[in-house]
């Protein structure tokens, strides 16, 4: 499959990340809806156009600074009416294809069928280092059809419903706490 | 008759056929403030029009069957958008012309809008999920999920050719999801 529609994946594009996303991490989406409303209004058709849509990257974050980013510390003022989480690996999201518009495209010697229809993008930021951006691997509408952007859409609902909805700390996705450090004194009795 | 401010209303007239009174329901009020609409929509300019005030005359039977129609609905909500999202009239209009072609008794979608870019009519029900977008540039795009993928519309995005008939077969039905 190729990649060629998302050049920022092959390297770490913010300094606070700790690395490029590998296919191999779950990618934690937060929903506002409960299961029974999911809908494609869930990905946002101009954060994808624009590379923005925010998903966690779990394996390097705790659920606790998930949330407190997210949802926010201000229990009273929440950022978002938090409905829970959801999870995909990157490689999975990756592995969404579209088919190419042949009509519109230019150099279609070049171009393989089938592309992958997403981008999984390190977007690091000083509190957040796993942060990162979903976005379309080819934005401006001229590489496919809009049949193709919807059922890309549609796939990615399936992808992240495919292990269901959590509300709470899980691990998988998130990284497992460190063992309370045992206080030597109380073993003596 | 009279003339709201920005809706008219219709009254009865004697003649061959049953004309209605559509002042004083809710849902007929509703319908009456989109007055333009439905005239373009469905052809009422042809109706019998001799107010000063712009009254159109409708059987009873179409009037019924207008108001519970899928197309109404939709082209309801879409006054609704057009009045919150100025900014998204391209798309609107799009999905007006859209709206129009809706079979009378299909299921109805919800009709949501991300407020940047896009207006979005989304069915679900049971195992049945489709979605049509609209993007402003005089087509649309639409998926169906089939099984635990979703797949492309078969027929290209021509709002003149209406509603495309693999979409139309899988919310009535006629195939499975």
């Amino acid at each position: 499959m190729t990649r060629c529609g998302c050049p920022k994946e092959g390297s770490q594009q913010s300094s606070h990340s700790p690395s490029s996303v590998e296919d191999s991490e779950p990618l934690v989406f937060v929903t506002d809806r409960d299961i029974a409303d999911h809908s494609l209004k869930m990905f946002h058709n101009g954060k994808l156009k624009s590379g923005e849509l925010s998903v966690c990257r779990a394996s390097v974050c705790t659920f606790e600074k998930m949330y407190d980013q997210v949802v926010g510390t201000d229990r009273t003022s929440p950022k978002m009416d938090y409905k829970g989480y959801m999870w995909a690996l990157a490689g999975e999201v990756r592995g969404i294809l579209a088919k190419r518009n042949n009509a519109r495209d230019k150099t279609p010697h070049l171009t393989p069928k089938k592309v992958g229809a997403f981008c999984v993008v390190d977007d690091g930021e000083p509190d957040y280092p796993a942060h990162a951006c979903l976005g379309y691997a080819h934005p401006s509408g001229d590489f496919w059809s809009l049949h193709e952007t919807v059922a890309a859409r549609g796939d990615l609902l399936i992808a992240f419903q495919t292990r269901g909805m959590t509300r709470d700390v899980a691990t998988p996705p998130f990284q497992a706490l460190p063992a309370p450090a045992i206080d030597p004194g109380s073993e003596k009795l | 008759v009279s003339q709201q401010s920005n809706y008219s209303v219709a009254h009865t007239t004697s003649g061959a056929t049953s004309f209605a009174v559509i002042v004083t329901a809710l849902t007929l009020t509703k319908a009456i403030a989109v007055t333009p609409v439905l005239a373009s929509a469905f052809d009422l300019s042809a109706a019998k029009d001799v107010s000063p005030v712009g009254v159109h005359y409708v059987s009873i039977s179409r009037i019924s069957d207008l108001l519970n129609s899928t197309a109404i609905y939709a082209l309801l909500k879409l006054e609704s958008l057009a009045n919150s999202y100025p900014n998204l009239i391209d798309n609107i209009d799009d999905a007006r012309i859209f709206a129009k072609s809706l079979p009378g008794d299909l299921v109805r979608p919800e009709i949501w809008t991300d407020a940047e870019s896009e207006i979005a009519f989304e069915w679900k029900h049971g195992s049945h999920h489709a979605m049509v977008s609209f993007e402003g540039n005089g087509s649309f795009g639409y998926a169906i999920r089939r099984g635990n993928r979703f797949v492309p519309g078969a027929f290209p995005g021509d709002l003149k050719a209406g509603i495309p008939r693999d979409l139309v077969n899988y919310l009535s039905g006629k195939t499975s999801a």
